[in-house]
């Protein structure tokens, strides 16, 4: 039974990932923008909003159908993104920056406090999935 | 395995994994027709270039918002549009405009310190609503649901036929 769940977890966490990273894709520059945003890391926005959307579409893939020994290492990278996506959103959200949150791509709405707990949520959820990876193939 | 080993093939891995992964990125974007862009963007005074994200507002707090003083409500649709009917005192400053007429409506702006956008959607206001925040800094709402949404609302600013925009196009927001 507990596997079952680990599974469904691993799976649906990926796949969130994947359509996430997907949907950025489809309009780099329109994240690049949404990235340059949240004023952050101004100079940086262009090459991460190039590279992100790849990354969670790999690291999605990888977690969700990835071979064994490689599903540790991404869960390690989902939850590298997410730490990234809510300093980001929480940022944003504590300067009162009236910023859409790009989460997936032209989509997620604005920031706020829903953002900022979901992302931990996602956060935990992630943690979980990598620590049970961890645990049955590290 | 011990657990420090295991954790630290696990680094390298995802180390490995996020460059392999970060430059499928950049070649992806290299092949794409716009090809790769990693300069930071200049932030022009365009429609093109927003670096604060407008309120989205409703028509009907719109409406509780536009009998004040403080507030100028600006019309981002075309001329025609504009001129065949429009919220009551708004003034005409589409995307689209030359950047003179766009500057001289950003000139009257002075005495307002909130500005409500809307267009034909709420896209079109979101375009302009960004540019004059950008250039103005002032407290800049987009009205969703655009024009539309304004008069099927059927608000107390209501629209109607701008006569002097229809004998003077080439000051449209002079009304």
């Amino acid at each position: 039974m507990k596997r079952v769940v680990f599974l469904v977890l691993r799976v649906l966490i990926g796949a969130l990932f994947v359509y996430a990273g997907a949907e950025k894709l489809a309009d780099v520059s329109g994240f690049v923008e949404e990235v340059a945003n949240y004023r952050l890391l101004p100079q940086l926005a262009p090459l991460l909003g190039t590279v992100l959307p790849a990354v969670e579409v790999v690291a999605g893939l990888m977690l969700a159908v990835g071979p064994k020994t490689w599903r540790a290492p991404a869960a390690l990278v989902v939850l590298i993104l997410l730490v990234m996506f809510t300093v980001a959103v929480t940022s944003a959200w504590l300067r009162h920056i009236d910023v859409s949150c790009g989460c997936f791509g032209k989509g997620g709405g604005p920031v706020n406090g829903v953002t900022v707990l979901r992302d931990l949520i996602l956060l935990a959820w992630a943690a979980v999935v990598l620590t049970s990876e961890q645990r049955a193939h590290g | 395995m011990r657990v420090a080993q295991r954790w630290s093939v696990t680094a390298g891995r995802a180390l490995l994994l996020g460059l392999a992964s970060a430059a499928l990125g950049l070649a992806i974007a290299a092949a794409r027709p716009g090809g790769l862009h990693l300069a930071p963007h200049a932030r022009e005074a365009s429609c093109e270039a927003p670096t604060v994200e407008p309120k989205r507002i409703a028509p009907s707090e719109a409406a509780k918002l536009c009998a004040d003083r403080d507030v100028l409500v600006a019309d981002a649709r075309a001329a025609s549009d504009f001129a065949a009917g429009h919220v009551a005192n708004a003034v005409h400053l589409p995307c689209d405009a030359a950047g003179e007429i766009a500057s001289q409506t950003l000139g009257k702006l002075g005495a307002h310190k909130k500005v409500i956008v809307y267009g034909s959607s709420t896209e079109e206001a979101l375009t302009v609503a960004r540019s004059i925040a950008q250039r103005s800094g002032l407290d800049v709402y987009a009205l969703e649901g655009g024009f539309a949404a304004w008069e099927q609302a059927g608000l107390a600013c209501a629209s109607g036929p701008c006569e002097s925009c229809a004998v003077n196009r080439s000051t449209p927001e002079s009304h």
